[in-house]
């Protein structure tokens, strides 16, 4: 077994998988993914996360819907200039309002793409590892390493006493 | 006071012997997308036969034209745009206990947003189609859409009418996304439940939702983040439908506290709904545990806190009215109490304002029942406030002459009346389709699994 | 979903008396009352001016600061443990801001009020006879400012008298202190029972107590800001006003627990990280309210169009004279919060949620005057003079010093905590019941 393979574990309790991340961390294993049924800022923790660049999306979208709005609205009236209610022709106060839904429109969907393409989705290739479980109610750490490490992440996984160790080769795709 | 008797499942939402394990949620929650009941079906039915009186009705005011409807000079809005109101009104608490309470960090929204916010979408989509039939020529409803036309003439960004259309599709949009947004891992947690062709749609809808640590990570910055738009938005829809209405200067409508006061109203109707809907849901599918009193208690001291907002807004107008000195302002509102459609603006009144003052008493608020009642009660006192907003400071502008009467006819009532059962419909099919409980939110109330302690327990 | 836990045992402290402060704020009040004194008699209606809108901004952001406290209590919000006893200690002012009404309601007739001299021509004001006059003005704002005070002062009485049993022998003899335990433990029933009886009662009257505060600011809002240009009426002057004083409050909170930081290390480590975002989320939040507010009411005059109701904004978008004002208000009150506050850092780093906090805290100050005075404003009248803050300055001077005293005087953190447990209390409340 030269070539590398993946170890997936499944666990039941937090803290065997706060632990199992931290080892793994420590003995410098890269790639190393976690799962579980419900967002965990104990996990994120071991995992050593940092602000998520989500917010550049969202700021800038929104940014994108604020100028839009503005800039839309104005064109049209001053490329043909109508007179309506003695209003100006380039009324800001009502045109706030237009701008500022679009600012909510398109800061929403620069979010939402955002995340689909920062979190890899979707992604409907069928899953080589994977436990139906973590939806319910486990946790699980997956460990991608080398024909001569493998052992030692292994040694690793089983010493939090796993459910479960699946081997598979996922790659990327888990 | 000392802190040690903090039990840990006490502290959160969820206070219920049998629900300590993670999976217990999956089970009692996911146990719903099982086969229907005699009821569902019952509902159901009732439900797609209102769905025929409606496209009846629509389809005869298509043929035979607007005149069908009670609509006439001078009152030209009449039951569409007072139920176009309504439902836009209940769509707005989906978002407030979804997105603004979860910024307040509120624990208790995290058992009734999911019905709250699909109420929002299911609410948004029926009150959009009230412009489309209030506008009588669907077939030019398009023209409302900003698009380079053969003449190159825009929309009047200047009117109202415009921004509700901008208002309105955002919102739908927003809402829609945020609600899709939240149920990701949810229909991820159904489709590793699920087998055959059921466990396909749900693998295609979860997007392949797996869990991991970044998709998590990703996700909750980015509901955060829709959360914290949605709730601007959510205050500038209702505003931009008291617009519609405070821009102009009919008397009754032109008044600067319209868009606060439309905002309260509106999540006060929104949160009344979401008690109507709710109570029998918990009924039918047995998650007592999830929807406590507790809930209940939270929702009624919202309605309180909104009935009394609203309050306020009709004493100010009141008073403002008389203080004034203006005749025709004065006239107004004395016209709205005592004129034609008195009757309308006592139902207002008395739902709205005297019914949830029982809402004082704990007694009250920790009975489901009485909830329920007093939740239709608000629902209608809701629809007749728009009612008596539109109809009554039309009928009586400023010029005697053209003074008028309006009375709904047959048709409307068949539209009015299909609405609801457009909604529940929709709202029905939810139930079935979709976890109406949030799955993986609750389960972050519940203390994690520890080994340690369980070692120490033994 | 953050978990915030407040310390079983809440450290004892006071904010440190301080010679060079009480000499200050001592300074700042004579500057006041002299420059008061001075204009008084140079200029009365200008000096009244500065009187009224300075007492209506101190007010604000003293009622606006309990309300806030009220409404975190009904909210059972757990966050800002440690700077509830900040935000009860604005009612110290209150006793001196009703002292200060007085002048204003004996002295101010016919000079100042418009509406007194229009009652005799103007068919209008004539119709509003029932509620524009002297005797009505003056009992119903005594009544008025009577019940919400007193509302205010028996929540805060009773959110600190269970900590006067928890202090005892904590504060090193302090015979000030002393005479205060004193005075709040008469007929003391024990701590745990003391405990269930404020609990109870603060509960009991927070909810009143908003609606009072909407319908007590409402008519000060008619009545000092409003009824100055008889003919104009808007039902949204009265949330305006009061949302903006809650504002204020939320603002003035987060200031003065910036200030306690530097003063004590406890004070440093529970007015953390979570405290700072959450208090600054707020205030950001409340900006765009403001803001909402005021664009609401703007879009609906500025699309009307009615020359009644027109002529309160033309004033005040005049370019020639409070259209720049108005416009800093603006900036001051949305622009520069907004942006500055967006972000994360911001509302975490001390130094910037000062900064920040201080611009809305002016900027509200500002508010309030640009709110009456261009009523009163006559062609020609400067529109800002340096008497402004000066006259302010009597007002700040007590404010500051009513506001430190309760802080030196009683523990700035509250020591009976029962919202680190509502669930505990409850079953007790029952229990006792």
């Amino acid at each position: 077994m030269s070539q590398s393979g993946g170890l997936l574990a499944s666990y039941e309790y937090l803290d065997s998988t706060v632990d199992a991340i931290e080892q793994l961390k420590k003995a410098g294993f890269k790639g190393v993914k976690a799962y579980s049924p419900y967002p965990d800022h104990h996990i994120e923790h071991a995992l050593g996360y940092d602000q998520s660049p989500v917010r550049v999306w969202t700021l800038v979208g929104g940014l994108t819907g604020t100028a839009t709005g503005f800039a839309f609205t104005t064109w049209t009236s001053v490329d043909w200039p109508l007179v309506v209610g003695g209003k100006p022709i380039v009324s800001i106060p009502a045109y706030i309002i237009i701008a500022f839904e679009l600012t909510i429109l398109f800061g929403a969907l620069a979010t939402l793409i955002g995340l689909f393409i920062l979190s890899r989705l979707p992604d409907l290739r069928p899953a080589v590892v994977y436990d139906p479980e973590f939806t319910a109610g486990r946790y699980g750490v997956y460990v991608q390493a080398e024909g001569g490490r493998l052992d030692e992440a292994r040694n690793i996984l089983n010493g939090q006493e796993p459910i479960e160790l699946r081997e598979g080769e996922g790659g990327a795709n888990v | 006071m000392s802190n040690a008797t903090k039990d840990p499942i006490v502290r959160g939402a969820l206070a219920h012997p049998d629900v300590t394990r993670l999976d217990d949620v999956n089970r009692d929650v996911l146990k719903v997308l099982a086969t229907p009941g005699k009821g569902w079906w019952a509902l159901f039915s009732l439900a797609s036969l209102g769905l025929v009186v409606f496209f009846t009705s629509w389809g005869w005011q298509l043929y035979r034209g607007i005149g069908v409807t009670g609509l006439n000079a001078p009152v030209g809005w009449g039951v569409y745009i007072t139920t176009f109101v309504f439902w836009v009104g209940i769509a707005h608490s989906g978002t407030l206990i979804s997105a603004i309470l979860f910024l307040f960090r509120a624990p208790w929204r995290q058992a009734i947003y999911r019905a709250a916010e699909a109420m929002t979408v299911f609410a948004v989509m029926t009150a959009g189609l009230f412009p489309l039939i209030h506008v009588g020529r669907l077939w030019h409803a398009y023209w409302l859409i900003p698009y380079p036309n053969s003449r190159f003439l825009w929309p009047n960004f200047k009117s109202p009418l415009v921004w509700d259309v901008f208002a309105i599709t955002t919102y739908f949009t927003v809402s829609a996304t945020f609600f899709y947004l939240g149920t990701i891992p949810d229909i991820a947690a159904a489709r590793d439940r699920a087998t055959g062709l059921r466990k396909k749609l749900y693998q295609v809808i979860s997007m392949g939702w797996r869990g991991t640590d970044q998709q998590w990570h990703h996700f909750g910055k980015a509901y955060i983040f829709l959360a914290a738009l949605a709730t601007p938005l959510v205050l500038s829809v209702h505003s931009v439908v008291s617009w519609d209405f405070a821009v102009s200067i009919v008397p009754g409508w032109h008044t600067t506290i319209f868009a606060p006061y439309f905002v309260a109203g509106a999540i006060y109707s929104g949160v009344a709904m979401v008690i109507t809907l709710v109570v029998p849901i918990r009924k039918v599918f047995g998650l007592e545990a999830y929807l406590t009193t507790k809930h209940f208690d939270a929702m009624a001291k919202l309605c309180l806190l909104t009935s009394m907002i609203v309050g306020y807004a009709y004493m100010s107008e009141f008073f403002m009215a008389w203080y004034s000195g203006e005749e025709i302002e004065r006239t107004a509102f004395w016209n709205r109490l005592f004129g034609t459609y008195w009757w309308a603006t006592w139902i207002m009144l008395t739902c709205n304002m005297f019914v949830p003052i029982m809402l004082w008493f704990k007694r009250v608020r920790y009975s489901i029942p009485a909830l329920f009642v007093i939740s239709i009660f608000v629902n209608i006192g809701m629809w007749f406030e728009r009612y008596v907003i539109v109809v009554t400071s039309l009928h009586h502008e400023y010029e005697p002459f053209a003074w008028g009467i309006y009375r709904p006819s047959l048709t409307e009532m068949g539209i009015l009346l299909g609405s609801f059962c457009w909604f529940s419909f929709w709202f029905l099919l939810f139930t079935r389709l979709l976890p109406p409980i949030a799955i993986q939110e609750l389960k972050e109330v519940l203390p994690p699994p520890m080994r340690k302690q369980k070692e120490a327990h033994s | 979903m953050a978990n915030i836990d407040i310390p079983s045992e809440v450290p004892v402290r006071y904010l440190p008396r301080s010679r060079n402060a009480s000499t200050l704020i001592g300074a700042l009040f004579f500057v006041g009352l002299a420059a008061f004194v001075i204009r008084l008699r140079q200029d009365p209606d200008s000096a009244w001016i500065s009187y009224v809108s300075n007492w209506l901004y101190f007010t604000s952001i003293s009622i606006g600061g309990v309300l806030f406290a009220f409404v975190t209590w009904i909210t059972k919000a757990k966050w800002n443990w440690s700077m509830r006893r900040v935000s009860q200690s604005f009612a110290a002012f209150l006793p001196i801001s009703f002292v200060l009404l007085l002048p204003m309601l004996l002295f101010l007739r016919e000079d100042y009020f418009p509406w007194i001299e229009m009652m005799a021509t103007d068919a209008i004001v004539q119709e509003k006879a029932a509620y524009l006059n002297i005797p009505f003005l003056v009992a119903r704002n005594l009544v008025a400012v009577l019940l919400l005070f007193g509302m205010a002062l028996y929540f805060v009485y009773h959110a600190v008298r269970p900590d006067m049993g928890l202090t005892r022998g904590a504060d090193g003899g302090d015979p000030a202190r002393e005479a205060w335990r004193e005075r709040l433990t008469q007929g003391w029933m024990g701590q745990e029972q003391e405990e269930v009886n404020s609990y109870k009662r603060m509960t009991t009257i927070a909810p009143a107590f908003v609606i009072v505060y909407a319908l007590v600011m409402s008519i000060i809002v008619y009545d000092w800001v409003m009824t100055l240009e008889p003919h104009w009426y808007s039902t949204m002057i009265g949330p305006w006003f009061f949302m903006g004083a809650f504002w204020g409050g939320i603002a003035s909170t987060a200031l003065w627990s910036l200030y306690l930081r530097t003063q004590d290390k406890e004070f440093k480590n529970h007015i953390g990280l979570q405290q700072r975002h959450d208090i600054g989320k707020l205030a950001f939040a409340f900006s765009v309210f403001w803001t909402y507010l005021f664009f609401g009411q703007y879009l609906v005059i500025w699309y009307g169009k009615l020359p009644w109701e027109q002529a309160w904004m033309v004033r005040r978008s005049d370019p020639e004279s409070w259209g720049p004002y108005s416009l800093l208000v603006i900036v001051m009150c949305f622009v520069i919060p907004f942006a500055g506050l967006l972000g994360r850092k911001p509302k975490m780093k001390p130094k910037l949620l000062a900064f920040f906090t201080s611009v809305i805290v002016i900027g509200l100050w500002l508010e309030r005057y640009g709110m009456m005075a261009p009523s009163l404003w006559h062609e020609g009248d400067p529109i800002f003079t340096i008497w402004q803050p000066l006259i302010g300055c009597m007002f700040l001077g007590l404010y500051l010093g009513a506001v430190r005293w309760f802080l030196t005087t009683f523990p700035a953190m509250q020591i009976w905590q029962p919202m680190g447990d509502p669930e505990t209390i409850e079953v007790e409340l029952a229990a006792a019941e």
